[in-house]
Parts: structure tokens; C-alpha cells; sequence
């Protein structure tokens, strides 16, 4: 059975740089088996963070991208027609639980609160999985552990998490990181010299600060490090800023030219 | 505070009755856009053109056009226009100044500042005595003329015409009509390159990406006389650029485009308001020396700000032009060090030039303080005044169009936070306490306090005049015999200021009050008038009522099986068929979960009669309120409506006819049936308390519909732009709550405006009013569906 689990195993180290005591902080929460929530911008690292504890504390990751129309049977597993009748099947969470794995809920405000509640019992003391349909109580594998993400900044107050979904875990913050980190991230990822990795991140900076005075959001660290693969691809640097971080984030033209412009003050 | 026309009846005796006639129908509109000071002005302009003698339909012109002017640049300048029309009375004729008057409001729109719309006046007025017969033929092409000239350039043209042709009157006004070729020649010179209008937004935009902070720039009429535009200069924080740029194209090199340019400008100041944080003393400095320390300080911010933006220096080399063979005039100098300081590949050998780099270079870790820009230019004016060149201040310039005037520093001001806001901003907060009979009865009353007073004390219980109980007062109590209408507590709300782009803390007060109930006939007799519409609509709500659980079949993965179709497919598989796959059902909960508050704009001009018709806005208003609320109780959804009109700052007032909890009986349509349109619109305030009302609301979609007939505008408020800026401000601000606002106009000019403050797609512009009852429901289901 456990090969239905080993699929999800990281077999290589991903790579990730702590900024500040947050590899800690979730070992010591893994440790007691805390339920974890990270919080913060898109592309600021949340989901490699994930993958990289999971390589750290050896255990599968089953990741499960949540979206409006998704189900707690989308979560929890459904029967299914098969020669002989019907035949149950697992979902990401309950095959989690079994088998002892993380389980990673990626932008979870976006599941409707309905769907959110079938994790409740996991993550308080009783640490067990109703499966109602099937007339089953999953009791979690003790190396079992839930983690999810969400990004508190564009959905304003229209999405929100409910008080009893969000008190029953640990958060961790994550913004993006330093001009200095950061510039180190973008040059690993991204295969650019430091220099220009140091100019993307001064791009990206200047384009925070119009976060809520045009844009949404500011530009992503992963959005750069698509910047910086191109550049090192020998594109030239105006275009791949053009095309990797211009283009995508805004559709308002004087806001475009705003940051070409801007992009044009480094190179 | 309502304005009436009867009230300047002594000015306006002597208007013909056809003026007058004209003055009534355009009284709503100038009591919107004046205040009452403005109003007097407006009315004494119109006696005085009257007083020319020139006919009635100038003076009506005037009655038309002035208020338009207010509109597009604020009222101060009527009294102006007025002055100048008299003031041309006597050397041209009434048809002249009756055009003048007509295109004003044009050339306002055009110039959009009343400084320049006055710059304006005083050049019609040179033109008159240089070409009086070109003058009408010019007013014709006006917004052509004003479509691809400056100010600036307009006058320049029509100079050059007016000598050219300064007897031959014949081709005078061939030229001023635009059909001589020289005439389309000069104005293809002067064409005007980038308009800052154009282009402001994105300069803001690239300045608030750079330093994080908020610039604020205005436009400044380029130079008269020569092509010269005006200086870019700062004052007062505001960044003044030059309200057009040419393509800077010097020879035998790639142009710059206007906008390259208007960048390169707003960042240069930009670098000095956020580099020089203190004066340079000019105390004891001629004015070789400041000229040198100009020059250094400028280099001094633009080499910090090339420190964190490098690419900024390839903009500003561009500008600068200045070569080795200049060397015969102090100016000469200083433009090429200027470009040496900046522009390493720069090649000069002059021995004062390599001194000055060497200086700028040694002082490379200091830059951080302006005390260094004053040593060094100190020193470079003593070396250069070796060369025994004179110095000319008038005509020692420096040539890079992007540079400012430089008079930020000299006569520097620290823009202190504190100072302004003590400066303007008493926030003064309305106390309101509730005391017991014994200190009421001893407490002095303020005769003369008004609304506005600091301290207003409240007795829970009835108070009763005690010396003559049941006597003369027949036992009333002080409420009954002289009390006014109880209001809520005061709603402190802050507003916008984006002339100094702060917020002005607890500037403004909304006070609820209770809406007096009307005739509940009104409201029957509306529910009888829109039966069709009412009827035509039930099937389009009934389709947005909340069904409760619907099961979704047929699906490939739903939660549970449909076993139907599991039947279904077996006996395929037995018979060998393929099977269908989607044996699956869902179950999905169908809710809504909307919270609607409906803003109505109660100011005077709602009881503006509807052209051709014989009812007001606001009797439309509340036809389309009886609809929409019919709809909306129909369908479910807790909404409210309400009411604002302003008579000031000080007072907000803020009506609620329906609250979200009460039921649509007789109470709120009573209360509908009794509302009534008076004084302005602040609208920023009343959207925010509004938003206060829906945050209390649990729903997670929260709209907000405001109905208005114009713009926002009060009776303290003289610059147009300050309450728009404030109403965008209060948009933004509730819709960080979750708030959705959505604005139906019902002035048919409101486009512009209306998508600035509530952005491209949040407005809806109704052109045939008398259809407002209709669409607001359509609206309402079409936002919520």
C-alpha cells in the first residue's frame, strides 16, 4: 500500500533559502504535529517552502489546488462504478491521512467554507477523518500533517477564512524577501549573473510600491526569476522585463509605460 | 439654504424680460457650480453687460456661459471675464464679445487652470488693439486652434499674424480664419508637441514607482514671446512643469520625445524634493557663486538618485548639449560642467572643467549633505572667475530643457507635517453630553451657537418651563414649543486633500437625520403607474430567487452516485454498449448572499423639473426607489436606502428611509413619500458613512448603488476638483471594506467625471431620465445576477 504515497516523495533537495527562522519554527510545529498556515503574496515562495520541509522531514507532499467548485468529496473521496458495483476511492486527503503524508491545501480561501470544514477534525486533537458515505473513521497516521496556504492580499474581505477554520493553526508569514536574499534567490533559480539579478529585484521594488495605487500586487519573485531565465537565455533584458514582468501584470496602458519607464531607469 | 433668483431682484430689474426668461432657466445650473458670493458676482456681471447697451442676447450669452467657465476652472475668475468684456466694450463690437463669451468656456476646458484662462484674457485683450479685425475670425477656429496650440503657441501665432499683416485687412482675417498658407504654416511651427494632461498619469505613476511617494504636479503656461518654455520649477511641494514639451530634437542627434522629456523633468525635481532636505543659505553669495552652487546641487541629487536608479543618467545625457567651443560666455561654462558632472564619456579638456570633476569626484561620499554642493560651487566661482569672463545672470542660463529654476533650495521651506496641520486642520469633534435636569436648568444657553457648536448637552427626559406649568404653555415642554428636529451623533469622517495629498482628519460631519413621512398615496399611486414594468420584471426576479438545494446530474465527479444512471450504464455494460460515464450528482446549495445600500443624491437640483415634463428628479428618483425596492424585497436580499444633502462641511446630513432590517411596509414608503431635495452634494462624506452602515452588514457581497443628478460640490468648496478627488478617495476607501460602489448619473454630461471617480466600469450614465424607474431594477438584477 505505501507505494500509492511513495509517488509523492521529494527525491531531490529543492531548493530554498530561509530568511529568517521559519525552517525552524515548522520543524518545531511538524514536531507536535501543529496544523500550519502560510500566509503571503503569490510567488513570494509559500509552495516551495512546502516541498522543501517535506525533503527536510522525509515525508510524501500530496498538494491539492483549491478552487470555487471543489467538494469536500473532491477532498475526502467518492465511490466510483465498477465491474462488481461500486468501489470507494480515496482522496488527497484521506490517502494523506492514512499513509502519514503532508498534506499542502494551496489557496485555500478560494474552496468554498463548506469544503473547508471537512478538515476541522483533523486538525484538533481528535486527529481522525470521518469518511460519512462510506461509514469509515479515519484516524490520521501519526506522521500526518495538514499545511495550508492562502494569499491575504487580493481577496480583500470578500473571501476570508471563518475564526474556527483559521484558529485551529500555527501561521507563518512570508512577504518577499530582502533586496539582498532575494537578488541571491533570483540569481540561483534563474541561472542571471548577480548584477542583473540585482537590477530585477530594484524593478520589482519600484513596482511594489505602486501595489494599491494601480496594480494589485507588486511584482513576484517568481516573476523575476522568469525574467532572469530568459535574460540568461540571452534575451535582452528590456525585452524579457517586457515580457515577463511588464506585460503580465497590468493592462492599463499609462500603467504599463509607467513601468517600462521604470524598468529603463537600470538598464 | 436654498437660493432664490427673487432675492437679486433690484440687480435684475433692469434685464429685458427675455433675459430674464433666460436667467430662470439656467438658475439650477449656476446655483450649482456658485457660491453665494460667486452667485452675487454672476448677477452683477450680468447687470453690467446689460448696462453696455450692446442687446439682450449678449447679456444671455453671458447668463449661459459663466457658469460653465465656473465649472471648468473654478469661479474666481468670473469677475474677470466680466471686467474683460466690459473693458473690450469699447474698442470692438457687441458681436465680438459676445463670441469671446461663447468660446470661454472652451478655452477654459482647454486650459483647465485659472491662472492661464486669465493669461488668456489679457492676450485678447493685446490682440484686440494689434489686429481688431482678426479677432472674430480667430474666436471662430477657437477649439481647433486650442486642439494643437498652447497657450503659449496661440499667442504666438496670432502675433506673428497681427504684425505680418498689420494694414492689409483683407489678409488679417484670411490669416485669423486659418485660410492663408502662411497662416497654416506658423500654426504647423507651433504645434504644440506633448500636453502634460496627456500624459500626467503616467508620470505619476512612474514617479510613485521610483520614490514610493506621491508627487504632485501642476501645468505652467510655457513663455510668451519666445519658444521658450517656462522653467520647470517647485514650489509650495507641487512640481510645475511646463503644460507642453516639444520633441527636443538638437542637431545631429536622436530626438527626445516630449514624453522621454516630461519624464526626465518630473524626475529631476523629484530628485530635489526628495534629496535636498535643508536650504542653502544664499547669505553673503554673489551671484556667480549660487549659479555655481545650482549647478553642483543639481549634480549632487542627480548623482544620489543615479546611486539607486541607474538608467535615469541616460535620460538626462540625452538633454544636455553643451560642447568644448563653448567658451566664450559664463553660461557657456557652466552648461558644459553641468554635462561633465553628469556624463563621464563627456570630453573636455578645459583645465577648470577637469578641476571642477576632480572636486565633484573627491567629494563622492559626502554627497548625502547640500553643505557640499556649497563648498565645492564656492570654489569652482572663485577658479572661474579667473578667466575673467563677465557673469550675466540674466543671460548665464542653463540649456538642458529638464532643469528646474532651482528657487526649490534658495528659498527652501521644510514641509512640516505638524504645521499643516495645524495650518488648516482644527479637528474640532462636536461634544454631545448627557446631563440631569439640575445642571441643564443651571447652565447658560450660547444664544448665538449654532450647528457647529463644540458642546451640545442632552436631557434624557422632557424638560417643562417651570414657572408657568399648565399655564400660557399649556403644559408643553421646551421640545414642543421651540425644540428643532433631534439629530443623531455626530459621524466624524476625514476627507482628501489632493492639492497637499493628505488626508484632512475629522474635516467633515454627518449628522442622521429622521426622514419625515409623506403621503402614503404617493407611493400606491407609483405601484399603479409601473404595473406593466412591475409585471414584465417578475419573471426576470423570480429567476433570481434563491432556489434553495439544486441537484446537478449527469455529472463524470460529483459527491454522490445518481443511481439512475448507474442503472443506466450497468445494463449498457451488460449489453455490451459502451456505457456513459457521467453517473455522478451533486448537490449545490444556492445562495445569495448580497447586501445592497441605495444612496440618493438629495440636493436642490433633484427638484429641477425634467425637461419637457412636469416632474422633478427627484420624483423619478423616487419612482425608481418604490421599483427597485419592490424587486429587491421580492427577490430577498436586505437592502436600505438612504439619503444625503450637505450644507458645508459641518453638515452632512444623512437620511435613512429604509433600514436594512426593516421590512418594506408602510413605515419606509411613508418615509419615501416624504422626501424632499435641498442644498449640495458632498458626496465623499456620505459615501463613507454609507460604507459604515454596510460594514454592519454580515453579507459577503456588499453593494452600493449611488443615484446622482451632478457632481459633487458644496457651498465651502470653490475648486471643483477638490470633492471629486475626495468622492474617488471615498470610494477607494469603502471598497477596502468589500464594498462594490456603482453610480447611476443622471446628468447626461457626466462621463468624464463620473468614470474618474468611480472607475471605467462602475457608472452607468442614464440620457433619458424619465427611464431611470426602469433601469434601476434591470441594473440591480444585472449586478447581482
Amino acid at each position: 500500500m505505501s507505494t500509492i504515497v511513495d509517488q509523492y516523495r521529494i527525491s531531490q533537495e529543492p531548493y530554498y533559502r530561509s530568511v529568517a527562522d521559519e525552517v525552524a519554527l515548522f520543524e518545531a510545529a511538524y514536531s507536535v504535529r501543529m496544523p500550519m498556515m502560510l500566509k503571503g503574496p503569490t510567488g513570494c515562495g509559500k509552495t516551495r517552502f512546502v516541498e522543501y520541509m517535506a525533503y527536510k522531514l522525509d515525508r510524501p507532499l500530496i498538494t491539492v489546488a483549491c478552487n470555487e467548485d471543489m467538494t469536500a468529496s473532491d477532498l475526502v473521496g467518492r465511490f466510483l462504478l465498477s465491474a462488481q458495483g461500486t468501489e470507494w476511492q480515496d482522496g488527497p486527503l484521506a490517502i494523506a491521512a492514512r499513509h502519514g503524508a503532508i498534506c499542502y491545501l494551496d489557496e485555500v480561501v478560494e474552496a468554498r467554507q463548506d469544503t473547508t470544514v471537512v478538515i476541522h477534525p483533523l486538525t484538533d486533537n481528535r486527529r481522525v477523518l470521518p469518511l460519512e458515505k462510506k461509514g469509515e473513521l479515519v484516524h490520521a497516521h501519526p506522521d500526518f500533517q495538514i499545511v495550508i496556504s492562502y494569499n491575504p492580499g487580493y481577496q480583500s474581505l470578500m473571501k476570508d477564512l471563518k475564526q474556527s477554520t483559521k484558529q485551529r493553526f500555527g501561521g507563518l508569514d512570508f512577504t518577499y524577501p530582502e533586496h539582498d536574499i532575494e537578488t541571491e534567490i533570483v540569481a540561483h533559480e534563474s541561472g542571471a549573473s548577480a548584477e542583473m539579478a540585482d537590477k530585477l529585484v530594484s524593478i520589482a521594488e519600484r513596482s511594489r510600491n505602486l501595489k494599491g495605487h494601480g496594480l494589485d500586487e507588486g511584482l513576484s519573485t517568481r516573476m523575476l526569476i522568469y525574467a532572469g531565465s530568459l535574460i540568461a537565455k540571452g534575451v535582452n533584458p528590456q525585452a524579457a522585463c517586457r515580457v515577463a514582468l511588464v506585460r503580465p501584470i497590468t493592462d492599463d496602458p499609462d500603467m504599463r509605460d509607467a513601468l517600462d519607464a521604470a524598468v529603463t531607469t537600470f538598464f | 439654504m436654498s437660493i432664490n433668483l427673487a432675492d437679486y431682484a433690484e440687480l435684475l430689474e433692469d434685464l429685458s424680460p427675455h433675459s430674464q426668461e433666460a436667467l430662470k432657466a439656467n438658475w439650477h445650473e449656476a446655483t450649482k457650480v456658485f457660491s453665494p458670493r460667486g452667485l452675487d458676482n454672476y448677477l452683477k456681471g450680468a447687470a453690467a453687460i446689460r448696462g453696455l447697451g450692446k442687446g439682450d442676447s449678449l447679456v444671455e450669452t453671458w447668463i449661459e456661459e459663466a457658469p460653465m467657465v465656473a465649472k471648468e476652472v473654478g469661479e474666481d475668475v468670473v469677475g474677470d471675464l466680466a471686467a474683460a468684456s466690459l473693458m473690450l466694450a469699447s474698442r470692438t463690437s457687441g458681436a465680438v464679445i459676445e463670441l469671446l463669451l461663447a468660446t470661454s468656456a472652451t478655452a477654459a476646458n482647454r486650459l483647465g487652470d485659472a491662472e492661464l484662462f486669465l493669461k488668456y484674457l489679457q492676450f485678447i485683450n493685446t490682440l484686440i488693439s494689434q489686429a481688431p479685425r482678426g479677432v472674430r475670425p480667430m474666436l471662430d477656429k477657437l477649439e481647433v486652434l486650442f486642439q494643437q496650440l498652447t497657450l503659449g503657441g496661440l499667442r504666438r501665432w496670432a502675433l506673428w499674424g497681427a504684425h505680418a499683416h498689420r494694414t492689409n485687412y483683407e489678409e488679417q482675417i484670411r490669416y485669423f480664419s486659418l485660410d492663408s498658407k502662411e497662416s497654416l504654416a506658423m500654426l504647423q511651427k507651433e504645434r504644440k508637441g506633448t500636453l502634460l494632461v496627456d500624459v500626467q498619469r503616467r508620470i505619476n505613476m512612474y514617479l510613485r514607482a521610483l520614490w514610493a511617494r506621491d508627487f504632485f504636479m501642476r501645468p505652467t503656461s510655457g513663455d510668451f514671446e519666445t519658444r521658450e518654455g517656462y522653467r520647470p520649477y517647485i514650489e509650495d511641494y507641487l512640481l510645475h512643469l511646463p503644460d507642453a514639451f516639444d520633441d527636443f530634437a538638437p542637431e545631429d542627434r536622436e530626438p527626445v520625445s516630449g514624453l522621454e522629456l516630461y519624464r526626465a523633468t518630473a524626475a529631476h525635481c523629484a530628485a530635489h524634493v526628495v534629496e535636498t532636505k535643508h536650504p542653502i543659505s544664499a547669505e553673503a553669495l554673489n551671484p556667480m557663486q549660487m549659479a555655481l552652487i545650482s549647478v553642483i546641487e543639481d549634480a549632487r541629487v542627480e548623482a544620489l538618485s543615479i546611486r539607486r536608479f541607474p538608467g535615469l543618467k541616460q535620460i538626462w545625457c540625452k538633454l544636455h548639449t553643451a560642447t568644448p567651443d563653448m567658451n566664450t560666455s559664463v553660461g557657456g561654462y557652466l552648461n558644459r560642467l553641468a554635462r561633465a558632472l553628469l556624463d563621464e564619456s563627456y570630453q573636455d579638456n578645459d583645465a577648470w572643467i577637469i578641476e571642477a570633476r576632480s572636486l565633484f569626484a573627491l567629494a563622492q561620499d559626502r554627497l548625502d549633505n547640500n553643505h557640499t554642493s556649497w563648498e565645492v560651487g564656492v570654489q569652482l566661482a572663485h577658479s572661474l572667475s579667473q578667466k575673467r569672463i563677465a557673469f550675466n545672470p540674466r543671460t548665464d542660463l542653463l540649456d538642458a530643457p529638464y532643469r528646474d529654476d532651482n528657487r526649490y533650495f534658495w528659498e527652501f521651506e521644510e514641509f512640516d507635517f505638524n504645521k499643516a496641520a495645524n495650518a488648516g486642520y482644527e479637528s474640532v469633534k462636536q461634544v454631545r453630553k448627557y446631563v440631569s435636569a439640575i445642571e441643564m436648568a443651571n447652565e447658560v444657553d450660547v444664544e448665538n451657537a449654532g450647528e457647529d457648536a463644540e458642546e451640545v448637552w442632552v436631557l434624557d427626559t422632557e424638560l417643562f418651563p417651570y414657572e408657568n406649568i399648565g399655564e400660557e404653555s399649556g403644559g408643553k415642554s421646551y421640545n414642543e414649543l421651540e425644540g428643532k428636529e433631534p439629530v443623531s451623533d455626530p459621524f466624524h469622517y476625514s476627507e482628501w486633500d489632493y492639492q497637499i495629498q493628505l488626508e484632512r482628519p475629522a474635516w467633515a460631519t454627518v449628522l442622521e437625520k429622521r426622514a419625515k413621512s409623506g403621503d402614503l398615496q404617493i407611493i400606491e399611486a407609483i405601484t399603479a403607474q409601473y404595473k406593466r414594468e412591475i409585471h414584465r420584471m417578475k419573471f426576470l426576479l423570480d429567476a433570481m430567487q434563491p432556489q434553495g438545494v439544486q441537484r446537478i446530474r449527469r455529472l463524470e465527479d460529483g459527491d454522490e452516485i445518481d443511481i439512475n444512471a448507474a442503472i443506466a450504464s450497468f445494463t449498457d455494460i451488460r449489453l455490451g454498449n459502451q456505457p456513459d460515464p457521467r453517473i455522478m450528482m451533486r448537490s449545490v446549495r444556492k445562495i445569495r448572499d448580497f447586501s445592497i445600500l441605495v444612496l440618493l443624491d438629495l440636493s436642490e437640483s433633484t427638484n429641477e423639473i425634467v425637461q419637457d415634463q412636469d416632474y422633478s428628479v427627484l420624483d423619478l428618483t423616487r419612482q425608481a426607489c418604490v421599483l427597485l425596492a419592490d424587486a429587491i424585497s421580492k427577490v430577498g436580499d436586505p437592502f436600505a436606502i438612504h439619503g444625503f444633502c450637505s450644507d458645508g462641511r459641518h453638515d452632512v446630513e444623512y437620511i435613512r428611509f429604509k433600514d436594512f432590517d426593516q421590512h418594506w411596509n408602510e413605515t419606509p414608503k411613508a418615509k419615501l413619500a416624504g422626501m424632499t431635495g435641498q442644498r449640495s452634494t458632498r458626496m465623499g462624506a456620505a459615501i463613507r458613512h454609507a460604507g459604515h452602515h454596510l460594514n454592519l452588514q454580515r453579507s459577503s457581497k456588499k453593494l452600493l448603488i449611488v443615484i446622482t443628478d451632478g457632481e459633487p460640490a458644496d457651498v465651502d468648496v470653490r475648486d471643483p476638483q477638490y470633492l471629486r478627488f475626495d468622492t474617488k478617495k471615498a470610494v477607494e476607501e469603502v471598497a477596502k471594506n468589500g464594498i462594490v460602489t456603482y453610480c447611476m448619473s443622471l446628468d447626461p454630461r457626466a462621463d468624464q467625471y463620473v468614470s474618474r471617480i468611480f472607475g471605467q466600469k462602475n457608472y452607468m450614465v442614464v440620457d433619458h431620465v424619465e427611464r431611470l424607474p426602469e433601469k434601476l431594477p434591470l441594473l440591480y438584477a444585472g449586478l447581482t445576477r
